[in-house]
Parts: C-alpha cells; sequence; structure tokens
C-alpha cells in the first residue's frame, strides 16, 4: 500500500482525498462550507499539487481521542492524515526520487512551493483539524498597511523538512470544543513565543474553561463557552488577559485597539452577536460566536479603500476578510478608509467570501462586536488604554497650546502616534541602530551643535545602558510624518504607578516642536500646583510632564559633568601586586576641600627637581588624590585600584609654572571631553592649595 | 493645512514662545479634567460586567 497519494489540485481532487482518507460517509465534501473557503483560498495563493499523507499521528487529535472519542463504541482510531499543498506540480516520481536522494535544490524547490498542510482528523463530519496555510504574499511588507500575525511552522514529510508561516485554524467538532474553544486554541498558536508542542488540545482547553466556574457542565459534549470560562483558559495558560466590554464602543477606538494589538503580535478573541442579512435587508439575530483577531488593512494605495480585518472563524477557515459596514435602515455602507463615524452610528462586520468567479460575494451576515478578550504575557499587566488616554492628551493639549502662539493648525494629523508592546531588547536594537540626524531632513541648513550631538550621544548610552522593564507600551510620535520620539510606558506597572520609564528622541528637529512646548511647561512655576490639582486617574499625563521636569542636579551628576564619569582601572601592572595585593602609595594625599596647603611645599620634590612627576586623580567620590610614582607603581595604587575619574600627571616646568596633563593609560584614556575636565581640575586644584602670587598653575591639552 | 513655508524650526520657536500664564493654565485644566471624565466614562463602558462575563457564545 502507498504511505502517500498525489493528485492535481481542484475541488474533485480535494474532496476525494478526504473521501478517500477514511471512506467518510459524509455525503458531500466538497459543499461544506469550510472545505470551499479552503478551496478558494488554496486556489488563490495557486495551489497545484495535493499529497495526501495517508496516516499521520496528530498531538492534538491523539489529546482528544485519549480524553473522549476512546469511549465511543464506533471510533475510528487515533490515526489521522495530513493533505500538503504545493503551487508546483509534483508526482509520485518526484517524490520518491526525493525520497531516495535529496538534493538541495530539490529540497530548495518543494520548500518554495510549498504552501502548507491540513490534517484530516478520522471524524465523519467535522474532520478538519490542524490546518497551516500559508499567508498571501502582500501580507507583512515592510511599511505596508497590511499585517498579520503569523509563525513559523516545521512540517517533516517522510523525512524532508519543511516550513510554513501560517497560525493553525481547526474547525470546532461541537463534541470536545466550541467556537470559543478553536478562538483560544488558535489565538495561543498566534502567540510566537510559545513552543507549539505545549499549546494544549482544544479538549484540554475546554476541560480548563469548564472546571471551576460555577454551573459549568463537566462533562462532554460541549456546544458553548462563556466569557467567564474563556478567562479562566487563559488564567490556565498563565496568560494575563485584557477584557473589554464593546457593547458601546466607538469605530475609532475599536480600530486602535485591533491595530495596537496587532502590530504588537497579539492575537484578540473577539465575542461578536451573529446577524442574517434577510433578503429585504433587515437583520436577524443568531447567536454569539467568537472568532480570533490576526490581522488588518489599511490599505490607502489601491482603489479599494475599505478597512478590514483578518480573523480565523471556524465556520469558515483561515484568514477570513471581515470588512467594515455602516448600518442604516434596512441599507449596508461600506465603511470608508480615514472615514470618522459618530457615536450614534451602528457599525458592525461583514465577513467576505468568494464566488466561483473569484469576485466578493454580497455579505449575508453582519457580525456586531461584543466582548474583547486579550490573551497577553503575564508581565503585560497596563492595559493599553491608560496609553491611549495619554497620547490622546498630549497630542490635545499641544494642539491647544500652539493655537494660543498665533500658528493656525488646521491638520491635526501633525501630530500622530502608534502604539506598540515591544520587549526591551527588541527596543535597543531599534535605538542602537538608529543614527543622531545631525541635520533637519526637510531644512538641511538646519544643523544641531556639536554640544548638542555630544548630548543626544550621551542620551543614546544612558538610554542603552540603563535597565528597564521587560515590557514597554511603546508610544512612537510623528511630527508632520517624521518618527520624532518615543514614549516608554512600563507594561508591568500598575496603574497607580509610574509608568513613563522614558522618553527616546530619534530626531531631535521633529521632536523639539512638541517636546520643547512641554518641558517649558514642565519647568514652569504653575507645572507642580497644576498637576496636583487635576485629578487624572485613567492616564499618565502627569507622569509626562514630572518626567520632563528638569531634575536638580545631584552631587555625583555634578561630578560626572566636572571630572568625567567613572572608569575602573584599565589594567594593572605586576609592579603594582605584592602578596596578592595592590600595593598602597604611602606618599598618598586626599583632599576634599580647603586644605590651607601651600602648593610648592606639596609638591616641593618637584620644584627641586628630585621628582619628574607626581600622579593626581579624582577618586570616584569627588576628592584630589595626589602622590609621588614610586616604582613604577601608578595610578591604581594612588586609587587603592577603586574607580575614579579623570587623571595624569604634576610637572613643574620653570619660573614657578606648574601644569597638569590627563596622562594615565589606566583611568583617562577614552575620555572624549579630557580638556574640559583638566580646566575643571585646574580650578579645583586652586580651591584646595595655597599659589603664590608669581605661581600659575595650568593643564597641558590632550589635543596636541 | 499648516503653511507649506513653515518648517520645523518654526514650530519649535512657536513652542518656545508659548506663553504660560494663569489664563492658559486654568484652560488647560478644563481640559484636563473634561478629558478625565470622558477617559472615565469609557473605562467604566468598556469595563468587564457580570452581563459580560455570563455571556456565551454557541455558533
Amino acid at each position: 500500500m502507498n504511505s502517500f497519494l498525489i493528485c492535481q489540485f481542484s475541488e474533485l481532487t480535494l474532496g476525494n482525498l478526504i473521501k478517500e482518507t477514511f471512506d467518510s460517509s459524509f455525503p458531500d465534501i466538497i459543499s461544506k462550507v469550510q472545505i470551499k473557503y479552503i478551496y478558494r483560498y488554496l486556489s488563490n495563493i495557486n495551489a497545484k499539487s495535493i499529497l495526501l499523507e495517508k496516516e499521520y499521528l496528530d498531538k492534538d487529535y491523539l489529546e482528544d481521542y485519549s480524553r473522549y472519542y476512546i469511549k465511543s463504541f464506533n471510533n475510528n482510531g487515533y490515526l489521522s492524515a495530513r493533505l500538503h499543498f504545493f503551487s508546483e506540480e509534483i508526482n509520485h516520481n518526484d517524490v520518491n526520487s526525493y525520497l531516495s536522494k535529496l538534493e538541495e535544490k530539490n529540497l530548495n524547490k518543494l520548500q518554495t512551493s510549498y504552501l502548507g498542510f491540513m490534517i484530516i482528523k478520522p471524524l465523519n463530519q467535522t474532520f478538519i483539524g490542524k490546518t497551516c496555510l500559508k499567508l498571501y504574499p502582500d501580507f507583512n511588507i515592510c511599511h505596508s498597511d497590511k499585517k498579520c500575525i503569523t509563525r513559523l511552522y516545521e512540517v517533516n514529510l517522510f523525512g524532508i523538512k519543511l516550513k510554513v508561516e501560517s497560525v493553525a485554524f481547526q474547525e470546532q467538532d461541537k463534541v470536545v470544543s466550541a467556537c470559543a474553544t478553536t478562538s483560544i486554541w488558535t489565538a495561543l498558536h498566534a502567540m510566537s513565543w510559545r513552543a507549539i508542542n505545549e499549546i494544549p488540545a482544544c479538549s484540554e482547553i475546554t476541560t480548563n474553561a469548564i472546571n471551576h466556574i460555577a454551573n459549568s457542565n463537566n462533562y462532554f459534549p460541549k456546544s458553548e463557552l462563556s466569557n467567564k470560562q474563556i478567562l479562566r483558559a487563559l488564567d490556565v495558560e498563565k496568560l494575563k488577559h485584557h477584557s473589554y466590554s464593546l457593547k458601546n464602543i466607538s469605530y475609532q477606538d475599536f480600530l486602535s485597539h485591533i491595530k495596537t494589538h496587532i502590530d504588537s503580535k497579539i492575537p484578540l478573541i473577539l465575542g461578536v452577536d451573529v446577524n442574517k442579512i434577510e433578503n429585504d435587508g433587515s437583520l436577524s439575530q443568531l447567536a454569539g460566536h467568537a472568532v480570533t483577531v490576526l490581522g488588518y488593512k489599511f490599505n490607502r494605495e489601491k482603489s479599494e479603500q475599505s478597512i478590514a480585518l483578518y480573523l480565523h472563524d471556524d465556520r469558515l477557515g483561515p484568514f477570513v476578510r471581515a470588512t467594515f459596514y455602516k448600518i442604516n435602515d434596512k441599507s449596508l455602507e461600506l465603511v470608508l478608509i480615514n472615514e470618522t463615524l459618530n457615536k450614534e452610528q451602528q457599525w458592525g462586520l461583514a465577513l467576505q467570501l468568494k464566488g466561483e468567479d473569484g469576485k466578493w460575494l454580497p455579505a449575508n451576515e453582519i457580525l456586531f462586536p461584543d466582548s474583547l478578550i486579550i490573551p497577553a504575557r503575564k508581565k503585560v499587566r497596563l492595559p493599553v488604554t491608560y496609553v491611549y488616554n495619554t497620547c490622546k492628551l498630549i497630542k490635545e493639549v499641544y494642539l491647544a497650546w500652539v493655537a494660543t502662539s498665533g500658528i493656525e493648525i488646521t491638520n491635526n494629523d501633525i501630530v500622530s502616534y502608534n502604539i506598540e508592546l515591544l520587549d526591551i531588547s527588541t527596543i535597543k536594537d531599534t535605538i542602537i541602530a538608529s543614527e543622531i540626524i545631525v541635520k533637519d531632513p526637510e531644512a538641511p541648513k538646519e544643523k544641531i551643535s556639536k554640544n548638542e550631538i555630544q548630548a543626544l550621544k550621551q542620551e543614546k548610552i544612558k538610554f542603552l545602558t540603563k535597565n528597564y522593564a521587560k515590557f514597554h507600551w511603546v508610544a512612537s510620535f510623528l511630527f508632520r510624518g517624521e518618527k520624532a520620539f518615543s514614549i516608554l510606558f512600563d507594561a508591568t506597572q500598575i496603574p497607580q504607578g509610574n509608568a513613563i520609564a522614558g522618553i527616546y528622541i530619534f530626531n531631535k528637529f521633529a521632536s523639539d516642536p512638541i517636546l520643547e512646548l512641554f518641558r517649558k511647561y514642565a519647568n514652569s512655576d504653575f507645572s507642580y500646583q497644576h498637576i496636583q490639582s487635576v485629578k487624572a486617574s485613567e492616564t499618565f499625563y502627569s507622569s509626562f510632564i514630572r518626567f520632563l521636569k528638569e531634575s536638580e542636579l545631584n552631587y555625583i551628576q555634578d561630578l560626572n559633568n566636572r571630572f568625567g564619569g567613572l572608569r575602573a582601572p584599565k589594567y594593572i601592572k605586576d609592579s603594582e601586586i605584592k602578596n596578592m595585593d595592590i600595593v598602597n602609595n604611602v606618599t598618598k594625599d586626599k583632599f576634599y576641600s580647603f586644605s590651607n596647603l601651600n602648593f610648592n611645599q606639596h609638591c616641593i620634590k618637584l620644584k627641586n627637581g628630585s621628582l619628574k612627576h607626581m600622579l593626581w586623580a579624582i577618586s570616584e567620590d569627588g576628592a584630589l588624590l595626589t602622590g609621588e610614582e614610586i616604582n613604577n607603581q601608578g595610578h591604581p595604587c594612588l586609587t587603592g585600584f577603586q574607580s575614579a575619574r579623570i587623571a595624569g600627571e604634576i610637572h613643574y616646568q620653570n619660573d614657578n609654572k606648574w601644569t597638569i596633563n590627563a596622562k594615565s593609560g589606566r583611568y583617562s584614556g577614552d575620555y572624549i571631553n579630557k580638556d574640559l575636565y583638566l580646566k575643571n581640575a585646574i580650578d579645583f586644584f586652586k580651591s584646595i592649595f595655597i599659589f603664590e602670587e608669581n605661581e600659575t598653575i595650568e593643564y597641558m591639552s590632550s589635543v596636541q | 493645512m499648516v503653511k507649506k513655508t513653515m518648517k520645523n524650526k518654526d514650530f519649535t520657536n512657536a513652542a518656545r514662545n508659548v506663553v504660560i500664564n494663569e489664563q492658559n493654565i486654568i484652560k488647560l485644566k478644563e481640559h484636563l479634567e473634561k478629558a478625565e471624565k470622558e477617559f472615565q466614562a469609557k473605562a467604566r463602558a468598556q469595563a468587564p460586567t457580570q452581563t459580560f462575563l455570563s455571556r456565551t457564545y454557541s455558533l
């Protein structure tokens, strides 16, 4: 018996191969809605061949079988079958030759044409098991407004390793799973950080959902789940869930939720009221239904000016397109892109199917969003609504303030923002790859000063080297379409906390128009009193203002600014170690303030020529250390091998002229601002020692 | 529309020249309070209730 069969791809061959699998008594496989959908989907992605793997042990079905079907007297066993789809024509000889000798070019050819697989469960009617079909190729292209969550599935076909980018779909079997179960199962698959083999089967999800919930019927078959049971199932998966009632949600707010979470690669479980569109245009309510939203399309380039969602609906198939419609007294009207709907305007989603001719069929159902459940990683505790509110306020306040300056802005899109959840390593990847923009792209003659460039570099280093929480909601602000800055909201924070973790400036020219205004306000006499007087429990606007308030310089920052940041000694010489310990410089002196010592007495050995030079360094706590260099023992013996700041040598030139330099291979080697630190060190020397009227002390510039 | 001749620098200058006085602060406070009320109303409307939790999906 052949372990596999291969046919050309067609509706009939697809039906026949499924029938072949278990000698199904289901009368008309190809008229099954999901099979029709999957056939059209595969036709659209150019399927040419089907390969039937007759016996396949599917983990998910095996689990469902062990929990329920095994005790059915007439069960069809635990083995499933698997159909593989290819966009090239292949035959038995091809596959046999690949199996006898798999050359790389053949593997590549097979991989390029691989469109995914569908498990056929040994069930009479609800036989569509785990199905992973390749996503349409025009999704997820850089800068595209057509996005969909996918993950990589690895497939082993008789030893041939293939891959497909998809999110698994399956239909509910109406026994161990209801629509909500499959939507949870799909959502778990869409979280690419979860290992596929750890995703529970539908029977396990249903069991988790119905356990411990009052009035749950703890047995199969299970035809429905409640929101509470869905949340329970997610709890068992150790996921944090954010849920929203959508009864009165505006169209714009709903879109924001979809876009933010899809951009963040977070699937959404959408509960809807399904309404049938009758012949006279009236709507009749069917029942509640759950689907998983995985993608969106805000296509502005093509003639088709509509917004669409892409979802897995177990009644239809994977990546089903749903478009937005306005509902006006028995008539439906497509919501166009950029259209703003009134609060009172009723709207819904219509699932779109294609007919035999490949054209979109008229909608026959309208789905009214009812509830939204967003499963996220456990650490993502902060709901995104706080971030929406804060960004909305920042934009509104900016526009209101700027209007007072006499600038007339009629296009509110001058300021826009995108929000997504990112882990800190992705955020830092973006920042480290970003370049400091020194010229205004729209006015190249406008440049920022060297000091500003230096400050931006320092900010970048500070940002990259600081510790942050694992996840942040990142609000990226654009000014006149140019990326300006990002605000990081610590997603692990509580709503009552101070969630603003940082603001990173990508383009100072685009950021200043917004941030300068808020900085001015934050540092004004009014800001503190004002922030205190406004009760804000739903936003982090006050935290944003507090973040922009310039912090008062503390002692450590002052030392860093004046004498450089701390440096560990770069290396240590053998001569500086004795008995496994660092040699202490016995001539060391330490000064914090005025010493009442004459400098020429302190450094008498330099003046009388018995020493060529002495050592100096600024310690971690801001003290001036001086000492002689004895037996080739340098600065580490002066500092006790501790971290320190700028360091160098003291020289006596002649004619009462003293100089200091920054010659210290261990401490001063990599400072960019050496001269500034030397200049500050001179002032420090002068504040500690007494210099005679005819004495001078200067620094030797490092740029020579 | 924003005048085409306006540059980022002009907006930055405008931002720096904004007068922050008591009158503007009172207006801003009113704006923030109104927004807070809207946000709270929205949060209440979207918060999961007992009805939400018992909602079932059976299609």
